[in-house]
């Protein structure tokens, strides 16, 4: 998941960034408005967590602009303005959230994860796939109840592919919103982590739940009977 | 201490003032009355005494009392009237009957004119008297007569005191009863106009009363809202509502202006507090080393430094509007402090490519002003310039004296111009270009620039100037003149 953090102030940029990390999401980093709106019109992003008060742009024309041309990415706003005419004129512009300032980064998480449940259309905090479970809040997996181990691009990648579960989706997006920029040496790391995914998740001899499709990508799914 | 009411007052006042009018009206009365009776009662004493004079006659060389021989003709005026004839010649007393064997006492005017007295009758009652003196009067025939007896005898010398009395009481029970009446009368009438008065002074304190009403009334959410002033309000009463409400205005505006303060000091404080709370949720979001430990309490230092900072400015801001402390006043040279303040600015300046252009004319510029305040005001504007002025621009400062008015400008090349450059003094404004620097910027230093000014007894104006290439953004601080 590749997240997008505009804000001007550095101290609470940085953290939240650092923090955002640390829970395993890619985060992209914008210090002034004109470069966030370019960074959210250019970058593949599931989410954006937007400050209002912004140099350059302001926070309110980013978020219309962004729904002017259609853009459908999730946008949290977190502002230090706490008014209601704020807060409506806010979401009323498109926000789908609205974070008000001083806030604990558990609760941006917490707010973040539910985004992205939203964004993918799911509702459950448990991501399922057949036996497969993942728990995105614990970043827990374990398949028929047998708990897995996996490394932070592991789970990104196996949470990208089950939020996005039954859909194909290709090396492109994988790539885009899995790997940070330059890891794992090109498009082939796509195929290689797959491969690392699939070994973990059938070290039991169980059916394989990543199916390849030639020329599109990868889906996760229910095996065949 | 009895806590003073108008109500109170308006009665005492009012009801001393009807009751000693009313005092002096009775007493008065009482008098005209009095006077009018005793003058009737001595009119009559006069006429009896004139009748009586009548009765002294001089015959055959005697003295005769006519009213002895005709007792019964003059029986009315006798049986009425206490009298008595003293002759000034042999002190011989005549009485009338009624006086028995006792005596009147015995008094004239000057010269034997009237002269009325009080007296205490011989039966103890009160009375009141004439004392004259008469001479008996002679008939033609007894000049006659006297002449034929070669006796002729002069009525002047044989003078008689005449006293007539009469009982008084009748008069004195007359201005008794007088007396009475009038005093009921003045405690009657006193009472009701106490009654009426109050209920006057009720009636026209009442829409104070309304009045203290609505106020004691109103809720928190309307104290600042202006009275609800009825039509038939006193026009006194109407000017102090309206006074009251010109107050209210003045108590909204501060609270306005004290509720703007919170709200743009916690909105300030929201961000830094924010990335505070970030930096402490992030180091103990994890068991860390205690090198990272360390980062995130540097962090944090870091972090409560810029707030304290903040909290200063915020303090500096909270003082904005209220009476600046007393300006000392006195001649200053403006561009010796405009010349050591610029000093510390030509560093910043020069990061930004921008140089410091000095206009100011030669020799001392001097002022009436405060050196502290002067330096506040000087040092906000070198700031505003050097950090939101265009890049690689010039900064010119000039000024000049006209009248005894000196100027000092100071202008810097700007991106946008703001539509209005007085909001530039708002507390808190900023603009968009602003909020690169909203860290440092809070938005108060022209603020308390003006209002440093304004306390030099000075002005602050903001105005935009349309270059050939950019505009500028000119600040003109004109201050009070002095001998250089």
């Amino acid at each position: 998941m590749r997240l997008l953090v505009i804000e001007d102030h550095a101290p609470l940029r940085e953290n939240l960034c650092r923090f955002l990390r640390e829970a395993g999401y890619l985060v992209d980093a914008a210090s002034a408005g004109d470069e966030g709106l370019w960074a959210a019109k250019e970058g593949q992003h599931d989410l954006v967590l937007l400050d209002l008060m912004l140099p350059g742009v302001d926070g309110m024309d980013i978020l219309r602009r962004l729904r002017a041309m259609g853009n459908p990415v999730h946008i949290l706003v977190i502002s230090a303005r706490d008014g209601l005419e704020d807060r409506l004129e806010a979401l009323d512009a498109g926000a789908d959230d609205y974070l008000v300032k001083p806030f604990p980064l558990a609760e941006a998480l917490a707010r973040t994860r539910a985004l992205l449940r939203r964004s993918f259309g799911r509702k459950h905090p448990l991501l399922k796939v057949a036996d497969l479970q993942l728990d995105p809040a614990k970043r827990l997996v374990s398949r028929a109840g047998e708990p897995i181990e996996l490394t932070a691009l592991e789970y990104r990648l196996l949470e990208y592919l089950a939020y996005r579960a039954g859909e194909v989706v290709s090396r492109t997006d994988i790539w885009e919103h899995v790997f940070e920029d330059g890891t794992g040496g090109g498009s082939n790391a796509v195929d290689v982590y797959i491969g690392y995914l699939r070994k973990k998740l059938n070290a039991g001899d169980q059916p394989d739940l990543i199916r390849t499709r030639r020329g599109q990508g990868y889906v996760l799914e229910e095996p065949e009977a | 201490m009895k806590t003073p009411s108008i109500r109170r007052a308006l009665l005492v006042r009012c009801g001393c003032g009807i009751g000693l009018a009313l005092c002096a009206l009775s007493v008065g009365i009482f008098f005209l009355v009095r006077q009018s009776l005793y003058r009737e009662f001595d009119e009559s004493l006069e006429d009896a005494a004139a009748l009586l004079s009548n009765q002294i006659e001089l015959e055959n060389g005697g003295i005769i009392h006519e009213w002895q021989e005709g007792l019964g003709t003059n029986r009315a005026l006798t049986e009425d009237t206490l009298f008595e004839f003293w002759d000034e010649t042999t002190d011989a007393a005549t009485r009338s009957p009624s006086l028995h064997w006792r005596d009147l006492p015995r008094f004239s005017g000057l010269n034997g004119k009237p002269l009325w007295r009080n007296l205490i009758l011989p039966e103890g009652e009160h009375g009141r008297a004439v004392g004259l003196r008469v001479y008996p009067f002679v008939l033609p025939e007894e000049i006659e007569r006297m002449k034929e007896r070669g006796q002729i005898i002069d009525p002047k010398s044989l003078p008689h005191i005449l006293v007539v009395a009469r009982d008084i009481e009748p008069v004195l029970r007359t201005l008794d009863r007088l007396r009475w009446m009038l005093a009921g009368g003045t405690l009657l009438t006193l009472g009701l106009g106490f009654v009426l008065i109050d209920r006057a002074v009720r009636s026209s304190l009442e829409p104070i009363g309304r009045l203290s009403r609505e106020v004691r009334g109103r809720k928190e959410s309307q104290l600042d809202q202006a009275l609800d002033v009825p039509g038939e309000m006193p026009l006194e009463l109407i000017d102090l509502a309206r006074e009251f409400d010109r107050l209210l205005a003045r108590v909204a505006a501060i609270r306005q202006r004290e509720r703007d303060f919170i709200r743009h000091a916690a909105h300030e404080l929201r961000t830094p507090i924010a990335g505070l709370q970030a930096i402490t949720d992030l180091a103990l979001s994890q068991s860390r080393d205690a090198a990272s430990m360390a980062g995130s309490l540097k962090e944090c230092q870091q972090a409560s430094v810029r707030l304290g900072e903040l909290v200063k400015r915020l303090s500096a801001l909270s003082r904005v509007g209220q009476k600046t402390e007393s300006a000392i006043v006195m001649p200053v040279d403006v561009r010796a402090i405009a010349e050591e303040c610029l000093e510390r600015f030509r560093e910043p300046a020069a990061r930004r490519g921008l140089n410091f252009v000095n206009e100011l004319p030669g020799g001392p510029f001097m002022a009436l002003g405060d050196e502290a305040l002067l330096r506040i005001v000087l040092n906000n504007l070198f700031d505003n310039a050097v950090s939101y002025s265009s890049r690689e621009g010039e900064i010119r400062l000039g000024g000049g004296v006209a009248g005894n008015r000196l100027q000092f400008e100071i202008s810097n090349p700007v991106n946008d111009t703001p539509d209005d450059p007085e909001r530039l003094f708002e507390p808190l404004f900023r603009s968009n270009s602003s909020r690169h620097d909203a860290a440092d910027h809070l938005g108060i230093g022209l603020t308390l620039s003006r209002d440093a000014a304004q306390a030099m007894g000075g002005t602050l104006h903001a105005r935009v100037q349309e270059g050939s290439a950019n505009p500028s953004l000119v600040f003109t601080l004109e201050l009070a003149a002095a001998e250089s």
